[in-house]
């Protein structure tokens, strides 16, 4: 049987400062180390004050996934020596002998056929990023910026519950709805969640699997794990206990650590953090504010006819989910989750794109009705999608324009003009005495062309005349 | 003038105008110039006192809003950071820190019109408990130079003995401020844990550990506190304390009041000297019609394992950090070297009382014997806060010898344990969070001896009380004549 | 008891080259074996008890920009902080 349990990693984007000091939680957006302050960078005498809104997101998803609460929650200090934590320890929970210090534990989750059981949830910092820029053939130089120092982690622990893919896939699908749904944090931003993997076969040891970068990855790294322990086993051979990693270029996984050089992290509590009580006050309050969880969400959506892949692709995404719920009047449900999912993903595909898009939900709805009336094609969604994102132009106004300036085909237009060439053939010889004459011309197009701009048969009208002049 | 004042009749006297901020200023100078070759008690001296003087004087002189220090010249404990100065830990591995910042105790400070005089020598990062392991020399004892001045603030209980400074703030983690005072004839305290902001303080044992004052008199001690003490939102750890005024109301009666002795802390290590100051402080107290008891407290003969247990593990994380990648002492160029051997190269310039500690300190937490000690001593801590309250709960305060020793030759203790038995007695508050001070009592010898009261969480108030009737019935001399 | 060979492999973790463990040996030995006191004390009944503190004295969620930037005080390299090579 085949045992597989997450640890994932997943930043609180949706706070507004680190976990403990006053920096931009957002710490992206910032030039090397300008989002650093003297707590972050662990200069001597500063100590930790911690973000009490860190503390009821986190313990917000604890109750979402069903864990228990502890009545206290304490902070313990990771102690290793590593250049990407300016203290040479992390602030972490870490149960301590008899001493508890988690966010929550003992949770569940329900997916498709099984229940998987969250073993802890634990708060954290982050550390900061190591770059490598080389600046010779020989040398490169270890360059550390700590804007992400100190950002928020919440660390989702769940139990070997796993035996394959799917479950994974499902499990960290609903996990990622969950967050974004209680506004917890945005996964989809670039490394707000990462996840290691721990996979056994039987009652062999077990491995686990570090620095995978993307669900597909993950899917991958799985895969060859499971292919790799089979082999060893079928082989007779001794399953070593060890840490791997996933070598992303060449698709395998690589030995990084036995269990025996594994790190003593020398664990002690931080007392520089009060133990903080979590009133029984508190927790229902944040329980009130976990509306109906995402399963239920899902499934009451898909009662309109969207199909599965489509609501994944929607509630998996902040930015989405908000425009189609203020969007969402029952009726048009199943219109306004197939504009967002399959034309408006192609436009608005990245953040900036997104804050920068001046398209709101009354655009969809106002799309929908048309749809529903048959008043508008399928392919002109696109168009008018793409002018209201930049214009934010209403529907109709946009529809009006399009409309106006509705072109033939360049083709079409071509061959009028040269028939009207044609059969103007000896007014155009005037035409650099006559100035009339262009106007005429132009009349005599638009007769037979519509609503064409003038501009356009101008522009086409005067290469040609060049080129009928010239021979 | 007289350098040799409190800091209530500098108040005073600046205020009468007897003699101005720089004239005064220019007295401490005067000592430091005399007495710093010998005593050493400045590892840095601030270049602008007389300019800051000056600007006191002008702010007087055109009746500008003053805080109450009107100047006060105050010397500054080494761990205590003060922003743009440099802040060595008493290390070579800050031997180039300039902090960046100002402790909360150093705004509060200069909101009140301080002037700091300098940093003041210590034990490296405050361990040690003779200023011997200072990375800039020892300092000494202006009683008699061939002793040690206790430690690890030994710098700052010198230079107020020595009036190289009016006053001084230390840093008490096992007994710190109470060992030098009780050494050098100086008043003492250390504060409830959570009374002092412990922003900018550089942490060797942070669950232990307290910023205050050490002061001439009890008076001044008080004077001090009320301006260092509160709740800070820079340290999660400090707690509310009311406003309490500590100045006013110090002189009590103490008819009837209830004065606890624990036996284990006048054990048969202790020096017989020390012992019979001990029983004339009773007898002090009985005079005032205090009644006085013995006790017994068996958990406290397992309070300095625990106590160096808890402290060495901190100390083994808080002292992590020094690896010279960000800041620290070292031109130590990183090429060539990979991370864990260039650290290692720098760390080794660590005293060698902190290699020691930083190793015990390695050890007591690592899997395998975390339970065994670190745990464990974690609740000796809780069961010794336990019963001390129950204690106290039927003695207003305990008095004991504040050093179970009298005051040493450089180089006599040399083994680490049985200088970390010297801490005997001032450990149990640091443990308990409890305040706790130390009174000069008497000489023997020309040796200081110091008396340490103890009393429940944040009733300083009471402390300073018991402490201010003490001081008032001895009434020694504590001015030293240096030779 | 705490060996020769243990307090080798401790500086290793702390980081901290020793040049000769024999400097340290008697006095960590000596202490260590003092700390074993502990063995005797039944603490079985006691709770750990550390300080408290309630979710509203904690610090509030704002971004605040430290004025000062800090990485111009220290050794950089185009903003970035240098760190010997990591293996």
């Amino acid at each position: 049987m085949i045992k597989i349990g997450l640890e994932i990693h997943c930043q609180l984007t949706t706070i507004k400062s680190k976990l403990f000091c006053s920096c931009d939680s957002n710490h992206r957006k910032y030039k090397p180390n300008l989002n650093t302050c003297p707590i972050c960078l662990g200069i001597p005498g500063t100590l930790p004050l911690i973000n009490k809104n860190a503390i009821k997101k986190s313990l917000l998803l604890a109750l979402a996934l069903n864990c228990k609460i502890p009545e206290k929650t304490l902070f313990c200090r990771k102690n290793y020596f590593y250049p990407d934590l300016p203290k040479n320890f992390q602030i972490t929970q870490f149960n301590m002998e008899d001493k508890h210090s988690s966010i929550g534990y003992e949770g569940h989750v329900a997916i498709e056929n099984k229940i998987i059981n969250i073993n802890r949830i634990q708060l954290e910092e982050d550390p900061g990023r190591i770059n490598y820029v080389k600046i010779s053939d020989k040398s490169k130089l270890t360059l550390i910026d700590y804007n992400r120092s100190g950002v928020s982690l919440v660390e989702i622990v769940t139990q070997p519950d796993f035996s394959n893919n799917v479950e994974i896939k499902e499990f960290l699908s609903y996990l990622s709805n969950l967050l974004i749904q209680l506004d917890i944090s945005d996964p989809t931003l670039p490394g707000a969640m990462r996840t290691d993997v721990n996979i056994s076969i039987d009652d062999h040891n077990k491995i686990e699997l570090k620095n995978i970068n993307s669900i597909h990855d993950l899917e991958k790294a799985v895969d060859f794990e499971i292919v790799r322990q089979s082999n060893f086993i079928t082989r007779n051979l001794q399953i070593q206990q060890e840490t791997r990693h996933w070598d992303e270029k060449r698709k395998i996984t690589t030995l990084a650590r036995r269990k025996e050089d594994e790190q003593d992290y020398r664990y002690i509590i931080e007392q520089d953090i009060p133990s903080i009580t979590i009133s029984p006050y508190l927790i229902s309050k944040l329980k009130n504010k976990i509306p109906e969880n995402i399963k239920s969400k899902k499934s009451h959506y898909m009662k309109f006819g969207i199909s599965n892949q489509v609501l994944d692709t929607i509630l998996s995404d902040l930015y989405y989910t908000r425009l189609f719920e203020s969007a969402f009047d029952g009726q048009n449900a199943k219109n306004i989750a197939n504009i967002i999912a399959t034309d408006l993903i192609r436009y608005l595909n990245t953040d900036e794109k997104k804050s920068k898009s001046k398209l709101t939900a009354t655009h969809l709805i106002r799309l929908s009705e048309l749809i529903d009336t048959n008043k508008i094609k399928r392919d002109l969604i696109k168009n008018i999608l793409r002018q209201a994102i930049v214009t934010g132009n209403s529907i109709d106004v946009i529809l009006n324009e399009l409309k106006l300036h509705k072109t033939l085909d360049e083709d079409k237009l071509s061959i009028i003009i040269d028939n009207v060439i044609e059969s103007e053939h000896d007014l155009i010889k005037k035409i650099n005495i006559n100035p009339n004459v262009i106007n005429y011309l132009i009349g005599k197009i638009m007769k037979k062309a519509g609503n064409v701009q003038p501009k356009t048969i101008i522009n086409l009208l005067n290469t040609k005349i060049k080129l009928n002049v010239k021979k | 003038m007289n350098s040799k004042i409190t800091i209530s009749q500098y108040v005073e006297s600046v205020k009468n105008g007897d003699f101005t901020v720089e004239e005064f200023s220019l007295q401490i100078l005067e000592n430091i110039n005399k007495f710093e070759k010998k005593l050493h008690s400045y590892i840095s001296i601030n270049d602008d006192i007389i300019k800051q003087a000056k600007m006191i004087d002008l702010k007087i002189k055109s009746q500008e809003k003053l805080g109450q220090c009107m100047g006060v010249p105050i010397s500054i404990k080494d761990n205590i950071c003060i922003h743009g100065i440099k802040t060595t830990c008493g290390s070579k591995l800050l031997k180039n820190f300039i902090a960046p910042y100002d402790a909360t105790v150093i705004s509060k400070l200069k909101k009140e019109d301080a002037i700091f005089v300098g940093k003041t020598n210590m034990d490296e990062f405050a361990m040690g408990s003779t200023t011997e392991f200072s990375a800039y020399g020892l300092s000494r004892n202006p009683w008699n130079v061939d002793y040690v001045p206790g430690g690890s603030s030994g710098g700052s209980a010198v230079s107020v003995s020595s009036s190289e400074s009016l006053c001084s703030l230390g840093s008490d983690t096992g007994g710190s401020i109470r060992n030098p005072a009780s050494f050098c004839s100086v008043v003492g305290l250390k504060p409830t844990y959570g009374l002092i902001s412990r922003f900018g303080l550089i942490s060797y044992a942070n669950s232990m550990e307290q910023i205050g004052p050490m002061t001439k008199t009890v008076k001044d001690a008080a004077f001090l506190l009320n301006i260092i003490a509160g709740i800070d939102s820079k340290d999660n750890t400090t707690v509310y304390n009311n406003n309490e005024n500590y100045l006013s109301n110090l002189d009590i009666d103490l008819k009837n009041k209830k004065i606890g002795i624990i036996s284990e802390m006048m054990g048969k290590d202790a020096d017989k000297k020390v012992l019979n100051a001990t029983y004339e402080a009773i007898s002090k107290f009985e005079e005032l019609g205090a009644k006085c008891d013995f006790i017994s407290f068996n958990t406290v003969n397992y309070a300095l394992a625990a106590y160096y247990i808890i402290t060495s593990a901190e100390a083994g994380s808080n002292l992590a950090r020094f690896d010279n990648v960000i800041y620290g002492g070292f031109k130590l160029d990183a090429n060539g070297y990979d991370f864990n051997t260039y650290i290692s190269k720098i760390r080794k310039n660590f005293g060698k009382e902190v290699i020691r500690r930083m190793i015990i300190g390695g050890f007591i937490p690592s899997s395998g014997y975390v339970g065994r000690y670190f745990i464990k001593a974690l609740k000796i801590k809780s069961k010794l806060i336990m019963e001390l309250n129950k204690i106290l709960n039927n003695f207003d305060v305990v008095l004991s010898p504040t050093v179970p020793v009298m005051p040493f030759k450089f180089g006599e203790k040399q083994d680490s344990l049985s200088m970390y038995l010297i801490d005997l007695n001032t450990v149990l508050s640091n443990l308990t969070g409890t305040p706790a001070i130390s009174i000069p009592f008497k000489f023997d010898n020309g040796l200081p001896i110091g008396m340490q009261l103890m009393t429940k969480a944040m009733q300083e108030k009471l402390l300073l009380q018991f402490a201010y009737a003490l001081e008032k019935i001895t009434n020694i001399n504590n001015i030293p004549s240096i030779n | 008891m705490i060996t020769k060979l243990d307090i080798d492999n401790i500086a290793k973790a702390m980081r901290i080259e020793i040049n000769s463990t024999d400097q340290y040996i008697d006095d960590i030995q000596t202490v260590i074996q003092y700390f074993t006191m502990l063995d005797n004390v039944d603490v079985n009944s006691i709770q750990i008890e550390l300080p408290e503190t309630n979710l509203k004295n904690l610090r509030n969620d704002e971004h605040i920009e430290y004025d000062n930037k800090l990485i111009y005080a220290f050794k950089s390299y185009k903003n970035f902080i240098r760190s010997p090579k990591l293996i």
